[in-house]
């Protein structure tokens, strides 16, 4: 069954960088103007585009380019675990798309790493959602 | 000859006066701050089977709020660093201004009986400390160092204390006794990613070799030197600054750091770092009147700390690197010879 933490996550940081961290989110937007990006985690896919300097948050859809992984491989990243690329190359994340795509998600995923990482309401979230993923790999 | 035990008690007495007449957190209210006002108190422990870094922070946000951190980086005999730096919430920072002493989260940090007493945990990683630091020397005070035209930094210094107590490292467990340390307490205006980078090392060897800091403030191009000094205690009191002009600096090599752990570590994934320009060597000459000095820093390998750039979305990486210090010369007509393990502190903004 697909995973709501992480749609949840997504819409809610989207809504704290572009409060708090501005020009982070004028980067992320910059970069993905035009594009419709999939992002996928643990089964869960929403498809986001930015239109008029603002994102929208579509249900599963076509896409130019999309972005799948887990949940434990976001925060095994987030700690510093493992790198962007060892994750590529040992299959836990996946990159599609035309190679000018692919360039603009890079650039994305690092206008919204820098957003996320000065954005005083993002530890919270990240609790929240680490928790989320934690308590899903538990035994029932 | 022996010192009276009531003149040592009265001499530990005056230095305590000192240190909390000067070392405490300077924390302006919310109104008078401005918004890229940072303080940080900062120790080390430099032994030949463990190197220590305990650092809590605070800093302004343009919002008014204040951001707290502890940082602790630990590098045991066989080269491996372990450590993390780990955000305080707001309502975890208890740090009154005019003191010294201060919980933070689960840390918290006292001065008593002229001693430093410090307890410091990781929350997410195996690392905890609980020290006690006796000072040795007299404490320095600069009034302000230049970090660029618009900004600058003041600092208090105790260049040589005495650290007993306990470090873990998961299983590891260490135990220190009158183990060299180094203490500094930072403040200042100032946003990371500015026109500025600094060089910082120190060296804190048995006695009575003399213990030594050197510090070199550039550009962030580092084109251009605003200052650079070398200053010496020995037994205790201060002994001599070698001024920028008695000093000559020569980086060499360049030490290799991939894969060096990073923290916070989520910065790896910000700001991976793979390419830096950091030195593997620091040769210093300095040439006074009829004193002279000659050695060098020998980098081994680093942990470095990343902080988002407060004016652009770069990251500022501060990276702290195992090296030995050996140093030989003649000042004030006394032959000084050290050699001992050493902290060199590169700072860099990366774009």
């Amino acid at each position: 069954m697909p995973s709501p933490e992480f749609p949840v996550f997504l819409e809610r940081s989207l809504d704290v960088l572009r409060e708090q961290v501005p020009e982070a989110y004028r980067e992320l937007d910059a970069s993905l103007a035009g594009q419709r990006l999939r992002v996928a985690v643990d089964g869960a896919a929403r498809v986001l585009r930015f239109a008029g300097g603002e994102h929208a948050l579509a249900p599963d859809g076509a896409a130019d380019a999309e972005l799948r992984t887990r949940g434990e491989t976001i925060l095994a990243l987030v700690d510093g675990e493992l790198g962007l690329l060892d994750a590529i190359t040992r299959d836990a994340l996946f990159l599609r798309g035309p190679v000018e795509a692919v360039v603009r998600l890079d650039a994305a995923l690092h206008a919204y790493l820098a957003g996320a990482v000065r954005a005083p309401g993002f530890p919270p979230l990240l609790h929240a959602y680490r928790s989320g993923v934690l308590a899903a790999q538990e035994p029932c | 000859m022996r010192a009276r035990p009531s003149n040592v008690r009265a001499a530990r007495a005056a230095l305590a006066a000192v240190i909390a007449r000067g070392d405490y957190w300077r924390r302006p209210p919310a109104a008078t701050r401005g918004d890229c006002f940072k303080e940080w108190t900062h120790f080390c422990v430099l032994t030949e089977e463990l190197c220590l870094l305990v650092n809590w922070s605070l800093s302004s946000r343009a919002d008014g709020s204040e951001a707290g951190r502890l940082t602790l980086l630990a590098r045991s005999a066989d080269g491996v660093w372990e450590g993390d730096a780990e955000a305080l919430e707001p309502s975890d920072l208890h740090v009154p201004a005019g003191c010294i002493g201060a919980d933070l989260g689960d840390s918290r940090l006292r001065f008593r009986d002229g001693a430093y007493e410090l307890h410091a945990r990781l929350a997410r990683r195996p690392l905890e400390v609980r020290l006690r630091l006796q000072p040795r020397s007299r404490p320095a005070l600069t009034s302000s160092i230049p970090l660029s035209r618009r900004h600058s930094m003041k600092w208090f210094v105790v260049p040589r204390l005495e650290a007993d107590g306990e470090v873990r490292i998961g299983s590891r467990h260490f135990q220190l006794s009158r183990a060299p340390a180094y203490h500094d307490h930072d403040w200042g205006e100032f946003e990371w990613g500015g026109d500025f980078s600094w060089e910082w090392a120190i060296a804190v060897p048995e006695e009575p070799s003399p213990s030594l800091i050197f510090q070199r403030i550039s550009n962030r191009a580092r084109t251009h030197t605003l200052s650079q000094g070398l200053l010496l205690w020995h037994r205790g009191e201060h002994f001599r600054t070698l001024h920028a002009g008695d000093l000559e600096v020569r980086p060499q090599g360049l030490l290799p750091a991939g894969g060096a752990l990073r923290v916070p570590r989520v910065m790896s994934l910000v700001s991976p770092g793979r390419a830096a320009d950091l030195p593997q060597r620091i040769e210093l000459s300095a040439r006074s009147g009829d004193d002279v000095l000659e050695g060098a820093f020998e980098l081994q390998d680093l942990a470095q700390v990343a902080v988002p750039n407060d004016g652009d979305l770069g990251t500022s990486v501060i990276s702290e690197c195992h090296a030995r210090a050996h140093f030989e010369g003649k000042l004030r007509g006394q032959r000084l010879r050290l050699e001992a393990p050493a902290i060199v502190e590169l700072n860099r903004a990366e774009p």
